[in-house]
C-alpha cells in the first residue's frame, strides 16, 4: 500500500489514457472506469487523512529535495477539502453516467471530466507555481471542452480567451518571480523576494491577482462566468460551481499565504476591497436576474469576493491560523454542498426562468424541498451548514472590530436573501402553469441530492467539529 | 550604446509584442483576430522568458566534449525548459480554440463577435 | 474611439509593467546563475547538502554518480526534475486534441478539404521523403538526452509528415484509431514508469535504472524512455489534429 498524494493525480490520469483504448473494444464500458477510478481516489483520500497530522508538510516528486523539485503539499485539512471536492465530483460523475451521457460524443465529455477532476486535484495539491500554471490550464481545457456540452461554443469561446489571457500573465509573473528570487517553489519563493523595491511586488502582486481571477471568479476576468453557467449541462454546472471554483480559490489562497505572506499590507489591502466589491457587485446584478442558474453564477462570483476579501483581512496581519482564515475555509466548505445541490436540483426540474419555476413546488414536492434546504443554507438560516460559517465569520470579524467589513457583508447578505426568498416563493406560492411538461426525475438524482442534503444538515448539527478538522490550514508550512 | 540598446531590446521587445496582442485582444471583432492576438501574446511571452534566461557570453546548456565540466559558462536551463511547456500548451489551446472557431461558425453563420452577441442575447 | 481607449490602456499598462517590474529584473549582464534553481540543475547536486556550491568536476564522458545523467540539461529539466510538468503537458495536448474530436469529430458539413490535383513533384517525392522524414523525427527524439531536440520537437517532425502525405495524396488517410491506440499506450507506460518508481524508490517518477556514461545514447537511466514515449504520444496526438482538421470523405 503506497500512500503519496501524487496518487490523486495519477489514478485519474491513468482512467483517462485507458479510455480510448477501452472505447475501441466496447462503447460502453467507459462508463465504469472514471467511477471508479474516483472512488479508489475517495478510498486512498480516506487513507492519507488518517495517516497524516495537521501541520503541512511536503512530498517530494523524482526524488529531489524540496525547494528544487516539484513538491505537492498535503496534510488531513488539505484532505479534507479534497474530499468534498472529489465527493462532488463524483456526484456529477454519477448524474453524467446516468443522464447525460448519450447528450453528445460520450467518449470527449467523459474523458474530459475524469481529467479534469485530476487537474482539480493537482491545483489544491501542488507547491510549486509552475507546475501549478500547468495543472490550472489543464482544468481550464477541460472546462473549455465541458462548456460546450450543450452546444454552447460562443460562451466556451468566451472561456477560453479570457482565461488564456489569465493564465499567460500568470506566465508572465511566474518567471518575472523566478527571474529575481531564482526560484520556482511557493514556499521558498517569500524568503528569496528580500532585496526588492516595494513597487516590484506591488506590481507583482497586481499581476498575479489578475492572472488569477479567471479561474476563481473574482473580478477583473470574470465575464465568462454567468454566461458559461447558463449554457453548459447540469453535469457541467455542478463541475463549474462546486468542482472548479473551489479548487481555483484554494489555490489563489495557497499563493497568497505562501508566495506573499506576511509583510505586504498594501497587497493585502486592495485584495480586500477587491473582493468586497466582487461581492457587492455579484449580489446586487444577481438581485436582478429572473433566472435561476444566473443567480446562482453571480451569487458564486459573490461568495468567491466574500471568502478572498475575508482571507486577506486575516493575511494583513501576519498570521494565518486565526479565526477568520478559519471561517473562511469553513465558508468555502460549505459553499462545495449548498452550489452543487442548488444547481442539481435546479437542473433536474429542467427549468430555469422564474416564468417557467411558478408553483412547481406543488407538483414537485420532494425536490422542492431539497433545494429549498440548498437555499437556506447559502442564505445562512439557522439549523443548516451556511449558517454556522457566516455566523463564525461575523463574530470573528467583530472580536477583530472590523466594523465597515461587517456592514458590507450584512448589507449583501440582504440582498442575498431577498432574491433568493424570491426564488422559493415563486416556487411555493405562484399559480403552476399547466402548459409546462414536468420531467420525471429518477431514484439516482433523488439519492444524490439527499446525499448532499445530508451532508448540509451534518455539518448544520455538528459546526464546531467539522470546522476543527480544517481549521489552521497552513500551519507548520512556511520552510 | 550597444549595451543599452541590448537590454531595451531583450526586455521591451517581448512586451511590446504581448501589448501588441493585448490592444488586437480590446479592438477586434472577428473570432479568428482574436486567435491570432493570443497567439501573439503567447509568442511575446515565450520571448519574455527566453529572454530572462540569456547570460552574456554562455552557450546553450548542453555538456559536450569541449564543454565537459561543471564551471563552464552555461545558460539557464531552467526557462527554456519552461518555454517548451508554455509553447505546448499554447499549441494544444489554439488547435481546440480553433475547432470552436469552426463550431461557432457553423452554428451562427458568422465570425462577427458583435452579431453572435445579438443572436445570444435575442 | 474604442481604438483610442485601447491604446491608452496598452501604454498604461506599459507604465506598470516598465516601472514596476523591470528596474528589478537581472538580465543580459546582471543575469547570473550564483543562487538559482537553474545552477543546481547544470551541477546535478539537488540532493547534496550544500546545493549551490561551486564545484569544478568532469561530467562528459564519464561514468558518475550523479543523479541525472542527461548531457542536455534542457532534457534533464523537462523529463526528470520537473517531470511532473512533463505529464501535465502531454495530457494537456491529449486533452486538447480530445476536445477537438468532441467539436469536430461528428460534424456532418466537415468534408474533406480537397485539391484539384496535388503537385506532381510533391506526389511524387512524398514516397521517398515519408520514411525519411519520420526517420529524422525518431532520431530526434530519440537523442533528446544528449542533443538538441526530444520528444515534443521530434513529435511534431513526425506530425508534419502527415500534413505532407494530406497535401501530396488526394486519396491518403490516416488510420486514426491506431493513432489512439499508441497516443494511449504511450501516455499508460509513462504513468507506469512514474509508479515503478514509487514501488522500487520510493517517490513519483524516481529513477531507478543504471545511469551509464554521459554522452553516451544508452544513459541518463529513465529519461530517454520517458522521451521516446512522449515523443511517440506527441507524434500521434499531432498526426491527430490534422487527421480531425482535414477532415473525412
Amino acid at each position: 500500500m503506497i500512500n503519496e498524494p501524487v496518487l490523486l493525480i495519477v489514478i485519474p490520469l491513468f482512467a483517462g489514457f485507458l479510455i480510448p483504448i477501452i472505447y475501441l473494444i466496447s462503447k460502453k464500458a467507459i462508463k465504469y472506469i472514471p467511477i471508479i477510478a474516483v472512488f479508489y481516489n475517495l478510498f486512498v483520500l480516506i487513507r492519507l487523512i488518517q495517516i497524516n497530522s495537521t501541520s503541512l508538510s511536503y512530498f517530494t516528486t523524482g526524488g529531489y529535495k524540496v525547494p528544487f523539485g516539484i513538491n505537492l503539499i498535503f496534510n488531513s485539512q488539505i484532505g479534507i477539502i479534497l474530499f468534498a471536492i472529489n465527493l462532488l465530483a463524483l456526484i456529477a460523475l454519477i448524474f453524467f453516467l446516468k443522464k447525460e451521457f448519450h447528450l453528445v460524443n460520450s467518449f470527449a465529455y467523459t474523458l474530459g471530466f475524469i481529467i479534469a477532476i485530476s487537474a482539480v486535484n493537482g491545483m489544491v495539491l501542488t507547491g510549486d507555481l509552475f507546475n501549478l500554471f500547468v495543472f490550472m490550464e489543464l482544468a481550464a481545457i477541460a472546462g473549455y471542452i465541458i462548456a460546450t456540452h450543450k452546444r454552447g461554443y460562443y460562451p466556451s469561446f468566451l472561456y477560453v480567451i479570457i482565461s488564456t489571457f489569465g493564465s499567460l500573465l500568470f506566465l508572465l509573473g511566474t518567471i518575472t518571480i523566478y527571474n529575481v528570487s531564482g526560484t520556482l517553489n511557493m514556499a521558498s519563493v517569500s524568503e528569496n523576494l528580500v532585496d526588492v523595491s516595494p513597487h516590484f511586488i506591488v506590481v507583482l502582486s497586481v499581476m498575479f491577482i489578475v492572472a488569477l481571477s479567471s479561474e476563481s471568479e473574482l473580478l477583473p476576468l470574470n465575464a465568462w462566468v454567468p454566461k458559461v453557467y447558463e449554457k453548459t449541462s447540469i453535469t457541467g454546472s455542478i463541475f463549474f460551481g462546486s468542482v472548479l471554483s473551489t479548487a481555483a480559490l484554494f489555490a489563489v489562497i495557497k499563493v497568497l499565504v505562501l508566495v506573499f505572506k506576511g509583510g505586504y499590507e498594501y497587497l493585502f489591502n486592495s485584495l480586500t476591497i477587491i473582493g468586497l466589491a466582487t461581492l457587492l457587485i455579484g449580489e446586487f446584478v444577481a438581485f436582478k436576474q429572473r433566472n435561476v442558474r444566473k443567480i446562482v453564477a453571480y451569487s458564486s462570483i459573490a461568495q468567491a469576493g466574500l471568502i478572498i476579501s475575508a482571507v486577506s483581512v486575516s493575511l494583513k496581519n501576519g498570521t494565518i491560523t486565526d479565526s477568520i482564515f478559519n471561517a473562511a475555509m469553513f465558508q468555502l466548505l460549505n459553499n462545495i454542498f449548498a452550489k452543487g445541490l442548488i444547481l442539481l436540483g435546479v437542473g433536474l426540474l429542467g427549468y430555469y426562468s422564474f416564468e417557467k419555476l411558478k408553483g412547481i413546488a406543488g407538483k414537485k414536492k420532494f425536490a422542492s424541498i431539497l433545494i429549498t434546504i440548498g437555499v437556506l443554507s447559502i442564505i445562512g438560516m439557522p439549523p443548516f451548514a451556511g449558517f454556522w460559517s457566516k455566523f463564525f465569520l461575523i463574530k470573528s470579524l467583530i472580536a477583530n472590530k472590523m466594523i465597515i467589513f461587517v456592514a458590507i457583508f450584512l448589507a449583501s447578505a440582504i440582498f442575498e436573501v431577498y432574491y433568493y426568498l424570491r426564488f422559493i416563493q415563486n416556487m411555493y406560492y405562484e399559480e403552476f402553469d399547466s402548459k409546462i411538461k414536468i420531467n420525471q426525475i429518477s431514484a439516482v438524482s433523488y439519492f444524490l441530492m439527499i446525499s448532499l442534503s445530508f451532508m448540509i444538515i451534518y455539518i448544520g448539527f455538528n459546526p464546531s467539529s467539522v470546522m476543527k478538522t480544517i481549521s489552521d490550514i497552513f500551519t507548520g508550512g512556511i520552510i | 550604446m550597444g549595451e543599452i540598446i541590448n537590454y531595451w531590446t531583450f526586455i521591451y521587445g517581448p512586451l511590446a509584442i504581448f501589448l501588441v496582442g493585448v490592444y488586437g485582444l480590446l479592438t477586434q471583432k472577428n473570432l479568428f483576430k482574436l486567435v491570432i492576438s493570443i497567439n501573439i501574446m503567447d509568442l511575446g511571452v515565450n520571448l519574455y522568458i527566453i529572454a530572462l534566461g540569456y547570460m552574456d557570453n554562455a552557450s546553450a546548456p548542453i555538456y559536450t566534449a569541449k564543454l565537459a565540466v561543471t564551471s563552464s559558462r552555461f545558460v539557464d536551463p531552467v526557462p527554456q525548459a519552461l518555454v517548451l511547456t508554455s509553447i505546448v500548451i499554447s499549441v494544444a489551446v489554439t488547435a481546440f480554440v480553433l475547432a470552436l472557431v469552426i463550431k461557432n461558425y457553423e452554428k451562427y453563420n458568422t465570425l462577427d463577435l458583435i452579431k453572435i452577441k445579438g443572436i445570444e442575447n435575442d | 474611439m474604442k481604438k483610442f481607449w485601447a491604446i491608452i490602456t496598452v501604454l498604461l499598462i506599459l507604465f506598470f509593467l516598465g516601472s514596476g517590474l523591470i528596474p528589478d529584473l537581472k538580465i543580459y549582464k546582471q543575469n547570473n546563475l550564483s543562487q538559482k534553481t537553474g545552477k543546481v540543475y547544470l551541477n546535478r547536486t539537488v540532493n547534496d547538502d550544500s546545493p549551490f556550491k561551486e564545484i569544478d568536476k568532469k561530467l562528459y564522458g564519464e561514468a558518475n554518480d550523479v543523479e541525472n545523467n542527461a548531457a542536455n540539461s534542457v532534457t534533464s529539466v523537462i523529463v526528470d526534475y520537473r517531470a511532473l510538468d512533463t505529464l501535465g503537458e502531454v495530457t494537456v495536448l491529449f486533452l486538447a486534441i480530445t476536445g477537438v474530436i468532441a467539436l469536430l469529430g461528428k460534424s456532418k458539413k466537415n468534408n474533406r478539404i480537397l485539391f484539384e490535383k496535388p503537385n506532381y513533384i510533391l506526389n511524387a517525392s512524398s514516397k521517398i521523403l515519408l520514411p525519411l522524414i519520420v526517420l529524422f523525427g525518431f532520431y530526434i527524439f530519440i537523442h533528446g538526452h544528449i542533443t538538441p531536440g526530444g520528444g515534443f520537437q521530434g513529435g511534431t517532425i513526425v506530425a508534419a509528415s502527415v500534413l505532407m502525405m494530406y497535401f501530396a495524396q488526394n486519396n491518403y488517410k490516416l488510420k486514426n484509431n491506431r493513432m489512439k491506440v499508441l497516443e494511449s499506450f504511450s501516455g499508460l507506460s509513462f504513468l507506469i514508469f512514474g509508479l515503478l518508481g514509487i514501488f522500487i524508490m520510493g517517490d513519483f517518477l524516481q529513477n531507478f535504472l543504471e545511469l551509464g556514461i554521459m554522452g553516451k545514447l544508452f544513459s541518463g537511466g529513465l529519461i530517454p524512455i520517458i522521451y521516446i514515449l512522449v515523443g511517440l504520444k506527441v507524434s500521434a496526438e499531432l498526426s491527430n489534429v490534422v487527421y480531425e482538421f482535414m477532415g473525412e470523405e
